[in-house]
């Protein structure tokens, strides 16, 4: 999927590609659209825990379903 | 949260799924969005455990090596440069992201009951795979994914079944608040609401039902016990409570009516602003607190009736929350009205109108006449409602039975007095039920009762002492019984002295009263106290062998009406007291009669000097039996009787209610009868008295024989002089034979004899009556009280007793005081 954070000020960048490389390194399967999402969720005052929850059951239905409809899981 | 923000998340959360999932059928999509929304807004507002951010910090770097934890701290430094709302959120949500699946199950904030739980074998360790065909749930969706593959079919049914079944669980929470089965819900065996086991539902939503389902369970164990109370018919008491909890009752109806009402105006399925159990939670906050305390009034009052009712709804009044404390108030008016209204009727017309033994006092119909007062009413225990004290129960017990008592009894059936005045005017308007439980002791309703309770016993009073000369009778009983009128007993004495020498069983009552009747005439002057003389009765003891009428005489005094009830009780007392006192008059009386032959002989033996000595002799010991006896009795009429009678009548004059007058009158006879040695304490001293008083009796008879012989002596030897002088003179020859003058001589002799006997039996007599009253003077001076020591001390006066016995000495020190004290305190 193409880059799809938005140009802002040079410190969001900053910020968000500290978070990005966290997510990275706590191997969390996000792409930077999803966390961005995630994160904007999480600044809207979801709870953090269930949306983990959430992320995970979709991503893991999705993973079912490509499996099971034989399609190829693209990253 | 607002409208706007779930709106924005709503967005964010759309733009989410379709980025996680990727291309999929856009059902598949709405339903991840669906279930998305639905976990999301059911967790919403709940807060974790509060968590700072080096705690999560410190949480991920232990998940990390040591080299990617410096680098993790590096980009957290580079994090707090930006201006994040919910860091701290965001950290936690990207840990929460790393651990896997089984780190999140041991996790305290558990959603594994929320996974999506597809058809992926291992997934169906949650369960939720195999519920494929069960109950609603199946048939809810069938119609909306006939077309799906079987695969599909299984993966909805979860979501589905979340956001349709609310709908459901709601409706059937409305029929389990009152009391009915559902289809989730159904009745278990203690009346409570179970969820169906068969039906599967999330947590959360489950344990708002259950917690929701106790108001269908409290309400089922109100009406079962509202049930119970009414088919039972306790009474009017019981009758108005569960009508005040009927009342309360409709509150709640109303609250499920405007519940139902709600969820029949909002029928959109899909729309955000359905009923959710979030809304019935809150709506029924109010409606479970209060069923919960209907509840628990409603368990202990069940089997409970009346006053005791009263009480157990009392005890709930006195609770800090102001809600409750109304709530119980109202319940507390309607029980106590029944109980209100019977005490305003008895209090102010003496009626008892229970017919369910409600109300706290009893009366027992059969009891009437002297025993009216005592018995007929009394404080029924168990129905005194806890905000009555004893007091005052015992002051509402005792106005509504003087009333009853002037109405039984005295026969005085003229209006109340003072009924009309403004205390009493419209009392029952006026005055509220909550004065009846407040009991506010300078309430006006307190003021009312206090004021009736006034009245009638001043009225009880004035009637007794005015219509029925209370006072009249009690001094009759004292002249007559207690022997105060001094004349007439002596005259009474006199009379029925012959009578009374006789054995017992050829004793008459009728010679005996008409004998009474003639000294009473003889000695009363008064012609008004005829009615007091006219109950004066004879009562003879039932008489045993070897007994003469004095054993077995005693005055009686009949009472009856309303006087009877004060003296009733006492009559055996009376008895008691006239017979020990009647004892010590006789003894007197023998003693004056000894002492006034003593005195009408003394001329004519002054011509036998061989009786001289004896003369003496009895002379001594006449006096100090006189001595004795005249003490005793000053001791029994003064000191105790009228000093009794003094305290007695201080008292009748300050009585303010006929309880007054009775105790006032038991008083009296406890003093009188401990005073005249008649109680239990001084048996031992009145048997020793009356020991005492054996000599007498035997002097008497000694005296008496004495007197004959010497008499008959007297008179021969005066005849035979006579003889000799007439005969010599005028035969003018020796007056007497030789056979005379052996007569003379032999009949001298035996008179000398005798008197030597007597003279023996004189001294052995007067030894035992010493010896007697030594030891009644013993037991006087060691008695504890003290008046009775002063006794002793005057009985002995000029010390003749001490002089003989030293032991005597002892007991009037202070040493011997002490040391009894001592052993006294040792003792205890």
């Amino acid at each position: 999927m193409p880059e799809p954070v938005h140009h802002q000020i040079n410190t969001a960048r900053k910020t968000f590609q500290a978070l990005y490389q966290i997510s990275k390194l706590l191997n969390t399967d996000l792409d930077p659209a999803t966390l961005s999402y995630c994160v904007r969720l999480c600044e809207n005052g979801v709870n953090p825990q269930a949306l983990a929850t959430v992320v995970k059951e979709l991503q893991r239905e999705v993973k079912a379903l490509n499996s099971t409809s034989n399609y190829t899981s693209k990253k | 949260m607002s409208v706007t923000e779930l709106e924005n998340i709503s967005d964010i959360l759309e733009k989410l799924v379709a980025s996680v999932c990727g291309e999929q059928k856009p059902e598949v999509i709405q339903k991840c969005m669906r279930f998305s929304l639905s976990l999301l807004a059911t967790t919403q507002g709940i807060d974790t455990l509060k968590e700072d951010e080096t705690m999560i910090a410190s949480q991920i770097k232990s998940t990390l090596s040591t080299q990617d934890a410096t680098l993790f701290d590096e980009l957290h430094n580079n994090l707090k440069d930006g201006d994040f709302r919910n860091r701290l959120g965001i950290l936690r949500f990207l840990l929460q992201m790393s651990q896997s699946s089984d780190r999140i199950q041991d996790d305290r904030f558990v959603f594994s009951e929320m996974r999506l739980g597809l058809n992926i074998p291992f997934a169906s360790t949650s369960g939720y795979s195999c519920q494929l065909s069960s109950s609603h749930a199946s048939h809810t969706q069938v119609p909306f994914l006939s077309t799906e593959s079987n695969m599909l079919l299984t993966s909805n049914k979860i979501i589905d079944e979340d956001s349709i079944s609310e709908d459901i669980l709601v409706q059937d929470l409305i029929y389990s608040f009152q009391g009915i089965e559902g289809k989730v819900l159904k009745l278990d065996s203690s009346y409570g609401f179970q969820i169906d086991p068969t039906i599967r539902i999330n947590r959360p939503q489950k344990q708002t039902v259950l917690r929701l389902s106790e108001l269908g369970y409290l309400y089922n164990v109100i009406q079962r016990g509202l049930g119970r109370i009414v088919s039972g018919s306790n009474g009017r008491v019981a009758d108005s409570f569960v009508a005040a909890l009927h009342k309360e009752l409709a509150e709640y109806y109303r609250f499920i009516a405007n519940a139902q009402e709600e969820v029949n105006r909002v029928k959109d399925p899909l729309g955000l602003d359905r009923v959710t159990l979030s809304h019935l939670h809150l709506w029924a906050y109010d409606p479970l607190e209060t069923l919960k305390w209907l509840a628990s009034i409603v368990r202990t009052c069940v089997g409970q009736t009346g006053g005791a009712l009263a009480s157990i709804v009392y005890e709930f009044s006195h609770h800090g929350d102001p809600r409750v404390k109304k709530l119980v108030k109202r319940i507390l008016e309607s029980v106590s009205e029944p109980l209100y209204n019977m005490l305003l009727r008895w209090i102010t017309d003496g009626e008892l109108d229970d017919p369910n033994k409600e109300f706290f006092i009893e009366s027992c119909a059969e009891v009437a006449g002297e025993r009216m007062w005592h018995e007929k009413y009394q404080v029924r225990d168990s129905m005194v409602p806890s905000f009555i004290n004893r007091a005052q129960a015992r002051k509402i017990l005792g106005t509504g039975k003087s009333i009853n008592f002037l109405r039984e009894v005295c026969k005085d059936f003229s209006p109340l007095q003072g009924r009309e005045t403004e205390v009493f005017k419209g009392s029952s308007e006026k005055i509220g039920v909550e004065a009846f439980f407040d009991m506010d002791p300078d309430g006006p309703l307190q003021t009312m009762m206090d004021v009736a309770y006034k009245e009638t016993s001043i009225r009880v009073v004035d009637i007794l002492t005015k219509q029925y000369h209370l006072m009249d009778h009690l001094q009759g009983i004292k002249g007559y019984l207690l022997l105060g009128q001094g004349h007439f007993v002596q005259h009474l004495m006199h009379l029925l002295e012959p009578e009374l020498a006789k054995p017992a069983n050829s004793l008459y009552p009728h010679n005996i009263a008409s004998i009474l009747e003639t000294a009473i005439r003889a000695t009363s002057t008064k012609l008004d106290e005829l009615d007091v003389q006219k109950r004066l009765d004879v009562r003879l003891l039932a008489p045993s062998d070897n007994e003469t009428g004095w054993d077995v005489f005693a005055l009686d005094y009949n009472v009856d009406g309303p006087i009877g009830t004060i003296l009733e009780s006492s009559r055996q007392t009376y008895q008691a007291v006239f017979f020990s006192l009647w004892r010590a008059k006789r003894m007197e009386t023998i003693l004056s009669a000894i002492w006034k032959q003593q005195i009408t002989s003394a001329k004519m033996f002054s011509k036998m000097p061989e009786i001289l000595p004896i003369q003496k002799h009895i002379h001594l010991i006449t006096s100090s039996m006189v001595h004795l006896v005249h003490q005793m009795q000053y001791y029994f009429l003064f000191e105790v009787i009228e000093c009794s009678w003094d305290v007695f009548a201080k008292q009748l004059g300050q009585a303010s209610s006929l309880d007054d007058i009775i105790i006032a009158h038991t008083n009296f006879i406890e003093s009188v009868r401990r005073g005249t040695l008649l109680d239990e304490q001084s048996q031992e001293l009145m048997n020793h008295l009356r020991s005492v008083y054996g000599p007498i009796l035997e002097l008497q008879t000694l005296e008496e024989t004495f007197l004959a012989r010497a008499t008959t002596e007297y008179e021969t030897r005066v005849s035979s002089e006579k003889f000799i002088n007439t005969e010599s003179e005028n035969k003018n020859q020796w007056g007497c034979t030789k056979n005379q003058d052996v007569d003379n001589v032999e009949r001298k002799s035996l008179f000398l004899k005798y008197l030597n006997t007597l003279a023996m039996k004189l001294k052995l007599l007067s030894r035992t009556y010493q010896d007697r009253v030594k030891k009644f003077l013993l037991m006087l001076a060691s008695a504890e009280d003290v008046s009775l020591q002063l006794l002793s001390v005057r009985l002995d006066f000029n010390e003749y007793y001490i002089s003989k016995d030293s032991r005597l000495v002892a007991p009037l020190t202070y040493q011997h005081r002490r040391q009894s004290d001592q052993s006294f305190l040792a003792d205890k």
